[in-house]
């Protein structure tokens, strides 16, 4: 089962088991990884998944497309590694992900 | 009765009356999947038409992009102008960052997490709504249980006050479906509206009055956009958005529910059978199979195109999740009611993106926590007269489901 590092804005590590095929919003929710909302359960409808995805992973997960993007614009301290967590599907070959939780989310 | 293309309008108040509207859907899908509708009849003939979408991938693909598709002007198929936009649809009329800071003020407060909080008020009402009719026998399962639940919940959930909820409960049915009486309907619709805005108004002046709770009304009343708070009437319109939202789509969806188990007793078996495994999937497949909210409309803003059809910027293009949620491309065998159906992307909540259902987290909550209720006390269910369902073209609306029971 592929392995999700959550780096939380007080900079503790979460090592997650997630499988396949769940997004990294649902897997911070589920591993209690604070910091990370999701108040619209997933849907690309509220922004509060906000986490920052390093350079190193960028290139290997789809690309966010112009409904996220949108969201994105609100999403507070908001940079070029910003992603909606609930975007970005686990595959095998993202075994190893690390995420960076942001310090607020709206 | 013809089931031929060019014989269907979807602007037809007839066509809405005819009792095989989802073949004719299947029809459209199948042979013209994206076709154009005019208005014909009475106070709309002379309303700009609309493209009609019925499949699954071309709904998702008009809901996610909302830049190309936006919802203003209005999300209705007919024509609406500014100021009936925005007191009839509030921010469901909306885009951009206007639509968003407006929906953010109660996006936490629907969050799945926070809709839990009123689980045990949930099951309070179910529990006294199921007690009332249950040494009867026999009741409108509509009208006395499945309509009335949801109702006390979003009343509750906004802090409304305790009396006239039934009279909210019929204004909103005419604001939504008012269309179901025919072209002689339309005027009803609003007139509806200005009073469910009224009397949020009223509420909203009165909640001021008292230092801000829990309630879903103070936390509308006490956020600031812009730095500025929302006017009486601003929250008003955003009190008749949730309560009409939050009412008319879940007691359409418990209504049927129990329309649909009469119909498919075995379906109804496997969930008195094992309420807590079959619950999150048997929700999810009424509001697929019924899609209470038939359609939403988008706007172009320019040209474009969608599965090779050209749309000229300006054209209304209007998504049929009831047809799409059917769509024999997306769904095996779409036209069973199955339970247990996994995986079940349906669009009943929308087709995706920034205007998904606020409300879904509370729907799949409360449509639970009835059937659990009902089975703990009734069961051996068997019609007690015709069910009574809404010619609407947006709400897929039941007003009366009469059955008959056993108490155990």
């Amino acid at each position: 089962m592929p392995k999700v590092t959550f780096v939380t804005r007080d900079g503790r590590e979460i090592v997650a088991n997630v499988s396949e095929g769940t997004n990294v919003m649902r897997a911070a929710v589920d591993n209690c990884v604070p910091g990370i909302d999701g108040d619209c359960g997933g849907s690309c409808a509220c922004g509060t998944c906000h986490v920052y995805i390093s350079a190193e992973w960028s290139g290997m997960v789809a690309a966010a497309k112009s409904g996220e993007l949108d969201l994105l614009d609100f999403a507070p301290e908001r940079d070029a590694s910003s992603r909606l967590g609930c975007q970005i599907t686990i595959t095998a070959e993202l075994d190893g992900l690390v995420v960076t939780v942001p310090n607020s989310q709206l | 009765m013809t089931t031929d293309v060019d014989g269907i309008n979807l602007t037809s108040f007839e066509f809405w009356r005819r009792p095989d509207r989802m073949d004719a859907f299947a029809k459209l899908r199948a042979e013209r999947p994206i076709s154009w509708h005019e208005f014909v009849d009475g106070p709309e003939r002379g309303m700009k038409g609309f493209w009609a979408l019925t499949r699954y991938d071309d709904v998702v693909q008009v809901s996610t992009d909302s830049k190309t598709f936006a919802n203003s002007p209005t999300t209705t198929i007919g024509d609406q102008d500014a100021e009936e936009a925005r007191t009839e649809g509030w921010f469901l009329n909306m885009d951009g960052a206007e639509h968003f800071r407006l929906r953010h003020v109660v996006a936490k407060a629907f969050s799945p997490q926070n809709v839990e909080r009123l689980r045990h008020l949930a099951q309070g009402h179910a529990e006294d709504l199921v007690l009332a009719a249950k040494e009867r026998g026999s009741c409108d399962f509509a009208a006395d249980i499945a309509q009335p639940f949801p109702i006390e919940v979003i009343c509750d959930f906004l802090g409304a006050p305790k009396d006239n909820r039934q009279w909210l409960h019929q204004t909103t049915l005419v604001a939504l479906a008012g269309d179901a009486a025919g072209p002689q309907g339309l005027d009803a619709i609003p007139r509806a509206f200005h009073e469910l805005n009224a009397y949020g108004e009223m509420i909203a002046r009165d909640r001021r009055k008292r230092p801000p709770g829990a309630d879903l009304l103070s936390v509308i009343i006490e956020a600031e956009i812009d730095g500025r708070k929302l006017s009486d009437q601003e929250v008003g319109i955003f009190f008749q958005l949730l309560v009409t939202a939050g009412m008319e789509t879940t007691g359409t969806a418990g209504a049927h529910l129990f329309r649909v188990f009469l119909d498919n007793p075995d379906q109804m078996a496997l969930w008195v059978a094992d309420p807590k495994s079959i619950a999150p999937t048997g929700v999810e497949e009424i509001v697929r199979y019924i899609s209470p909210i038939m359609h939403m409309r988008r706007t172009a803003t320019a040209d474009t195109e969608i599965a090779g059809q050209p749309i000229s910027a300006g054209d209304k293009v209007v998504m049929w999740y009831i047809a799409a949620n059917r769509d024999p491309a997306r769904f095996a065998n779409p036209d069973d009611f199955d339970v247990r159906r996994a995986p079940n992307p349906h669009l009943g909540f929308g087709g995706g993106g920034r205007h998904t259902c606020l409300g879904a987290h509370l729907a799949r909550m409360e449509l639970p926590i009835l059937v659990e209720s009902v089975f703990q006390h009734l069961r051996d269910f068997e019609p007690n007269g015709p069910a009574v369902t809404v010619p609407s073209r947006f709400v897929n609306g039941i007003t009366s489901l009469p059955v008959r029971y056993r108490a155990i």
